[in-house]
């Protein structure tokens, strides 16, 4: 097992390292960059203030020279300077992970817990109106922008109903409190799970559905073992694999849908700092963010592969 | 993004056609009518309407529905129902002509892999795990940020971060059909490559091919709107669903019903698109 582990490692780092490494040629090779954007008004636009800018940045340089001083600033931990920060990326980065980990962690936990006691419930009663009604109602969650529902979220429950903020992540003329910042979590994690709940939900019915089809299942009704204790022992063991796939998937879409859910609320994470920095051209930063989600998505799907061995010992480590 | 949001598509999924029953047609009714509706109000709309799409009247900014604007005015006085039909052109063009390309590619890299030797078929397959391990909106807002914007460069970014599930799908029941018994009772008769591929697994392969490109399309529709909405991919003053929606939080406490119709638009869309695909997958899949 700690073979595979090491093993399974080492595809990792080769893969963060590989793509890395293509988003910065790539952002490097195309003509026109953050010059224009950092000079702000066109007016005082020249291709000699251009050069000028580049030369400050480092972007006149060749490709290879930059993917080096890259590599040496990443060996140093603080990942290069941002272009429009007067700070290390590792800095800038550094400041706004927290929002984006409360935010996604939660939203995980919910869509997780959320989505496995629906699909349990409505796999467990297949058929009925009630599975009808939840599973009508995910597809109408899955169809749903994200951004829109952030939208009509606040539209309801901080413009019509005053009950929560509409964004941000404290409100500004009072003192710090948990209270306060639960209120501030509470559309953004909803605006960003529902669509997750369901896709689990979805999925977790209809595996829960096929695995009381079974012919294990059959034989352990037929056996006379209690109906529950065939749910438990045979329906949700079998079930439990592709639950696990989906929990992993989830990972890398739930990262991605913080850049949406924090523009949406101007919540300060690492999802908004991309939005803002693909705006500016800020390149060093966004290396940055892809490098964090890249290790994020990679120790997701390694963690998922540990689970599966966990859940059914018959899959073989290699 | 959303290879998650595949519901009921299992890569085992095997294409069989089941006989059209007069009460499958009638369940898939409200669907066809609604994607039909969707297509000619979108297709003819703009034509019908006479109104400009782009014109700014800044002394009818931010208006509610009346009888002259259907549906009210943006905030720079530009009519919605104007920019919503028009929008919608722009929207389901990018996302149909994303999702065809990625169709092809998908389908061709897909039977490339099932069909091909297990070294190619083991390279094929890390490669397309590991670009589906990276979010997809983060990737189109990369590729955003390096290439300069326009409709054929959206079209292209959406096509490229959206083959994948395409392919691994097309894959699994090629793999499938490649071990079965007729295959190689062609291939025993003499058939060549060519007509191994176009008569024997084609067929066999188009219902899965069909259910992976109507679940592309959703994602492709809500990538684009999710892209747009953040300012990376159709920028006004031509419209999108996506960026109709870009200031209207701006104007949520003023003026919320400027977000009511583009989030309507998406929402109705990919829902009709989602019950074609579930009505495709259980034609191919109930036996």
């Amino acid at each position: 097992m700690i073979a595979f582990s090491l093993r399974r490692l080492l595809q990792v780092v080769v893969t963060v390292a590989l793509l890395t490494v293509t988003t910065f040629i790539l952002m490097h090779l195309v003509p026109g960059g953050p010059a224009f954007f950092l000079m702000g008004t066109p007016d005082h636009y020249t291709p000699e203030h251009e050069a000028a800018v580049n030369r400050v940045l480092g972007i006149d340089q060749p490709v290879v020279s930059q993917l080096v001083l890259w590599v040496y600033a990443f060996v140093h931990g603080d990942l290069g300077w941002s272009f429009f920060y007067k700070d290390s990326v590792a800095h800038v980065i550094g400041l706004r992970l927290w929002p984006t980990i409360e935010l996604a962690g939660l939203t995980l936990l919910l869509t997780i817990g959320g989505g496995i006691t629906l699909g349990l419930y409505a796999g467990a009663h297949a058929g009925s109106r009630i599975d009808r009604c939840l599973s009508a109602a995910s597809v109408v969650a899955l169809s749903v922008p994200s951004f829109w529902l952030g939208i009509a979220l606040v539209f309801v429950f901080a413009v019509w109903q005053r009950w929560l903020p509409s964004s941000g992540i404290a409100a500004l003329n009072e003192p710090p409190s948990v209270a306060d910042h639960v209120r501030h979590l509470v559309l953004p994690v909803l605006a960003l799970s529902l669509s997750h709940m369901a896709g689990m939900g979805l999925y977790v019915r209809t595996s829960v559905a096929e695995a009381l089809r079974s012919d294990c299942i059959r034989t352990a009704r037929a056996k006379g073992l209690p109906g529950r204790l065939v749910f438990v022992r045979h329906a949700l063991r079998s079930a439990l694999i592709p639950i696990l796939t989906m929990a992993g998937l989830y990972v890398p879409n739930i990262s991605g849908g913080t850049v949406v859910v924090e523009t949406v609320f101007s919540w300060p994470g690492i999802g908004q700092l991309m939005t803002l920095s693909v705006v500016r051209r800020d390149y060093p930063v966004l290396m940055g963010i892809v490098l964090l989600l890249g290790v994020v998505v990679v120790a997701a799907s390694w963690l998922t592969d540990m689970a599966y061995h966990l859940a059914d010992p018959r899959i073989a480590f290699n | 993004m959303a290879s998650a949001f595949a519901p009921g598509v299992t890569a085992s999924s095997r294409p069989v056609t089941l006989p059209l029953t007069p009460r499958r047609l009638r369940g898939m009714a409200p669907a066809w009518i609604a994607a039909a509706f969707i297509v000619l109000a979108v297709g003819l709309g703009p034509w019908a309407l006479r109104l400009d799409p782009t014109s700014i009247d800044l002394s009818a900014i931010n208006q509610l529905p009346s009888a002259y604007h259907l549906l009210g005015t943006d905030d720079t006085g530009r009519d919605l129902l104007a920019r919503l039909l028009a929008g919608g052109q722009v929207s389901l063009g990018v996302a149909s002509a994303a999702t065809v390309l990625a169709t092809i590619w998908g389908a061709i890299y897909g039977a490339a892999a099932g069909l091909g030797q297990p070294w190619l078929d083991a390279l094929l397959m890390r490669i397309v795990d590991a670009l589906l391990a990276f979010p997809n909106i983060v990737a189109v807002l990369i590729f955003a940020a390096i290439f300069p914007a326009g409709i054929r460069q959206l079209i292209l970014l959406l096509a490229l971060t959206g083959w994948m599930q395409i392919a691994r799908l097309v894959r699994g029941v090629t793999r499938d059909v490649a071990n079965m018994p007729f295959l190689e009772a062609a291939r025993s008769a003499g058939a060549v490559r060519t007509r191994l591929i176009l008569r024997h697994v084609l067929p066999n392969i188009s219902g899965v091919i069909g259910v992976a490109a109507t679940l592309e399309l959703t994602k492709a529709i809500l990538a684009e709107a999710t892209v747009s909405f953040l300012g990376a991919g159709i920028h006004p003053p031509m419209p999108s669903w996506g960026n109709m929606l870009t200031n209207a939080q701006d104007y949520v406490f003023t003026a919320p019903w400027l977000a009511l119709a583009p989030g309507v638009a998406i929402s109705a869309t990919v829902f009709v698109v989602f019950r074609m695909q579930e009505w495709l997958h259980l034609r191919g899949a109930a036996l």
